[in-house]
């Protein structure tokens, strides 16, 4: 306080000093403002603050709840309708993906088969269509653009010919009716088969659907639920059989350590049938040569016991697996993948920044720039 | 003939012998076609079960409809007359390793098997009496029923043969002579009856695809079959693709490209390695022919009736010819058309073994016999990789036997031997052991229906019976 008086007081004396009011009289006659408490204007600042504040909230938390009610019955709606499709006696497919693949036109008619619906990517916010696009690839690492190049690209190296080409039967009515003249006219059936024109896409596609709506094909199906049941069994039998039997697995450990002591050359095969104590099979037993050191706890081999002839029955009996479930599957941990020049099958070191292609050398990229890029992923 | 016989009673394929049924006639001769994508491999079997002479009982005869250049249309046998195959186009009625298209594929057998009378030609393939004869017919694994169905009905009411029998190609091989290919001892050689090996995986790397098959006793284990869906076609086109985009436009000359590809590539052992002196060797100015790599590949020249032919390559001549040198150059040497295959020649065959090079999402090779392993009991496994055999037009391509030995012994349990070997005539194992299951009468008539059977219960029986479900 005393700082700032010191300051100030000189100041003022100053101005009232060299005034530059006009005239005094004036100066004396004004009438002086009416005195304001400070605090009114303080009490003045607080409740606008307040009344503004209340408006403000009052204001958005209506908005907000006009914006839940809409979302809210969005959602309702989409809730109601999924029911309905999801209902299992629903005349109404909830979704049929027609195979879009141009090249496999359908002669007549064909069945379609319907993936599944799945809740989750329905319900999945949908993050901008280019992005959504781009990342709709299978393995998750490369975009689908990229997926749908190398689809492409196999499916070239499946065709017969570069082009499409009819090459039809040639017409031969003499031999025909010299080649049939023996055999009975030909069957519905044969006629049938004969004028088939279809792919084999679109027998695939017929299987499929068969399989997905339960009956699949000619009884192939039939026993496809027994298999895991199979599976479980066989592990478990051959655990218990371990323990259980002594007798075989013992069988089993000793023509492999007889064949560690002395030949090596009697094949596992044949350690199959001989742990398979097959009456018919009693003829074909390679002789072994017997040794005191047979049960040598030392030469012990502790290979896996053989499954019994059971299991190898019901493991023969199994249905064939389907066409797709045939399939190799991916490698699990698989080496990164290798890239190679697009111009010249070198190491591919440099990619391209507008097709994304592989060049070994600048040499090879200005060649790919100047006649080969052209694509855009 | 026969008369109307009972139902067989059901049963499963695999239980011990039934009493054969007397009342059943299936005729004697045998005929077996194995029905690749790519050739037919047909023939009788001879009763005598021998395996080295019997392969000159097998005709193989092209399995395709081609339109020359010239816009003739030849079919299966005819195609050894071609002599210009510079832009033949292929009708083929095996698609995936299946016989869709029965239309073409009827065609070839009836101009095959059927027509006219016997020739010095044909004997061997001719089949005068289907209704005297018992077909047996390959079929690739996990067919689809329809087809299979199909087959079935073809075989039966258009030609009309007295036997069939439809079995899975690769589970024919486990009737070979394996034991002798393996260095075993021969256990049973003075046994009448041919019996099956025990446990056999077979890799069939054919036109269409590569399959890997466990046979247990003949049998195939429908669980443990493994396709890939890379072949013998898919490694051609892919050359045909590289080359064309490389050098020339080779894209409508399948029938060359598949010389070219049978003539130098190689499946290589060191790829890495290989690639690098693939690559300095096509940098390097050397005047001469060298030993190395990069092999010369001269085109066919149908009008000078010359054919291909490889060469070592010769950077200097190249060079020459580039530069427009005439000089000291022969007019034959200026007119002939060269291929320069580099990394081409391992590259291409490398797909079998590493998919991922051209994007496939799916194992090679030795990853899908493990695959395939992994859905059998443990009990098996050193079975199995004991005998592995490889059968199918691809196992000749040289080194591809080593290296698959090499990266199944690498990814393979350490306690299991690992043995891989290629068949004597991998194209015709499939048919030998056709024939070798033929001899033994009392199995072959236990996989097969007759015609009289047939026309009781009619195709889908005939499908279920196949599949073991009857």
């Amino acid at each position: 306080m005393p700082v700032g008086t010191k300051i100030f007081l000189p100041l003022r004396g100053r101005v009232g000093i060299r005034s530059f009011s006009s005239s005094r009289a004036r100066w004396q006659s004004a009438a002086p403002l009416p005195s304001s408490k400070p605090v009114g204007a303080f009490r003045g600042g607080v409740f606008g603050f307040l009344t503004g504040s209340v408006a403000a909230g009052a204001s958005v938390y209506y908005y907000i709840l006009a914006e839940y009610r809409f979302a809210n019955e969005m959602l309702s709606d989409d809730i109601a309708s999924c029911t309905v499709y999801l209902l299992p006696n629903s005349p109404k497919m909830f979704r049929v993906e027609l195979v879009s693949d141009t090249s496999t036109a359908t002669p007549g008619w064909s069945y379609a088969p319907t993936r599944g619906f799945d809740p989750a990517q329905a319900m999945a916010p949908t993050l901008g269509r280019k992005r959504g696009i781009r990342d709709a690839g299978k393995g998750g690492d490369i975009s689908s653009r990229q997926a749908n190049a190398i689809a492409r690209h196999l499916a070239e190296l499946d065709r017969e010919n570069q082009r499409d080409v009819a090459i039809p039967a040639p017409v031969k009515q003499a031999r025909e009716a010299g080649a049939r003249g023996t055999r009975a006219k030909t069957t519905s059936n044969v006629r049938r088969i004969l004028q088939s024109q279809k792919t084999f896409r679109n027998h695939l596609d017929d299987e499929e659907a068969a399989i997905a709506s339960g009956s699949g094909g000619v009884g192939g199906m039939q026993g496809a639920g027994g298999a895991s049941v199979i599976a479980a069994k066989g592990n478990k039998a051959a655990a218990v059989r371990r323990s259980a039997t002594p007798a075989s697995t013992a069988g089993v450990k000793r023509p492999s350590a007889a064949m560690g002591t002395t030949t090596g050359s009697s094949t596992p095969a044949q350690e199959t049938t001989d742990a398979e104590t097959d009456v018919d099979d009693e003829p074909r037993k390679p002789k072994l040569i017997k040794s005191e050191y047979d049960n040598d706890p030392l030469l012990r081999s502790y290979a896996p016991p053989v499954p019994s002839d059971r299991i190898m029955q019901r493991l023969l009996a199994e249905p064939p697996l389907s066409y797709n479930a045939s399939r190799a599957k991916p490698q699990g941990s698989g080496r990164p993948g290798r890239h190679f020049c697009c111009m010249c099958g070198y190491w591919g070191k440099i990619r391209c920044k507008s097709c994304h292609l592989r060049t070994c050398s600048l040499g090879c990229y200005k060649v790919h720039e100047d006649s080969r890029c052209g694509a855009f992923f | 003939m026969g008369t109307a016989k009972a139902r067989v009673p059901p049963r499963t394929p695999a239980t011990p012998i039934q009493p054969v049924e007397t009342a059943r006639y299936l005729p004697d001769k045998t005929f077996i076609i194995d029905n690749g994508a790519y050739m037919i491999k047909a023939g009788y079997a001879s009763h005598a079960p021998a395996s080295d002479e019997s392969v000159s009982a097998c005709s193989s005869i092209p399995n395709a409809l081609v339109k020359t250049r010239d816009n003739k249309i030849m079919i299966g046998a005819q195609l050894a007359t071609v002599n210009d195959w510079n832009e033949a186009m292929f009708r083929r009625p095996v698609e995936k390793g299946y016989v869709v298209n029965w239309e073409a594929e009827r065609e070839i057998w009836d101009q095959s098997f059927f027509d006219g009378k016997v020739t010095a030609q044909n004997q061997n393939y001719h089949i005068g009496d289907p209704e005297d004869t018992t077909l047996v017919l390959t079929e690739a694994p996990n067919a689809l029923p329809i087809l299979q169905r199909h087959a079935d009905e073809m075989v039966m009411e258009e030609w009309g043969f007295g036997g069939y029998a439809r079995c899975l190609g690769p589970s024919l091989n486990a009737w070979n002579e394996i034991h002798s290919l393996f260095g075993d001892p021969l256990s049973n050689t003075s046994d009448a009856s041919i019996l099956p090996a025990d446990c056999l995986l077979v890799v069939d790397s054919g036109y269409s695809h590569t399959t890997v098959t466990p046979v247990y006793k003949g049998q195939a284990l429908q669980r443990g079959i493994r396709r890939l869906d890379l072949g013998g076609k898919h490694l051609t086109n892919y050359l045909k693709e590289i080359v064309s985009m490389r050098q020339y436009n080779m894209v409508d000359e399948t029938y060359i490209m598949n010389e070219v590809k049978e003539a130098v590539c190689y499946v290589s052992n060191d790829f890495a390695g290989d690639l690098e002196q693939a690559w300095r060797s096509g940098r390097k100015r050397q005047s001469g022919p060298e030993e190395g790599i990069v092999l010369d590949y001269v085109l066919p020249d149908p009008n000078a009736n010359k054919k291909g032919f490889i060469r070592p390559h010769d950077p200097l001549l190249h060079a020459k010819k580039k530069k427009g040198a005439v000089s000291g150059l022969s007019a034959e040497v200026l007119s002939e058309d060269v291929l320069v295959l580099g990394n081409e020649r391992f590259a291409v065959p490398e797909l079998l073994f590493t998919p991922g090079d051209i994007g496939m999402k799916s194992a090679g090779i030795p990853d899908m016999i493990l695959q395939s392993l992994s859905v059998l009991p443990t009990g098996l496994h050193s079975a199995f990789l004991a005998n592995v055999l490889v059968v199918g037009g691809n196992a000749l391509i040289a080194g591809f036997m080593e290296r698959l030995e090499t990266e199944l012994r690498q990814i393979a349990s350490a306690e299991c031997v690992v043995r891989v070997r290629r068949a004597k005539d991998p194209v015709h194992s499939t048919w030998i052991g056709g024939t070798r299951l033929a001899a033994n009468r009392e199995e072959l008539s236990k996989v097969s229906i007759t015609r009289q059977e047939y026309q009781e219960y009619g195709s889908g029986w005939a499908v279920r019976r196949f599949a073991g479900l009857v």
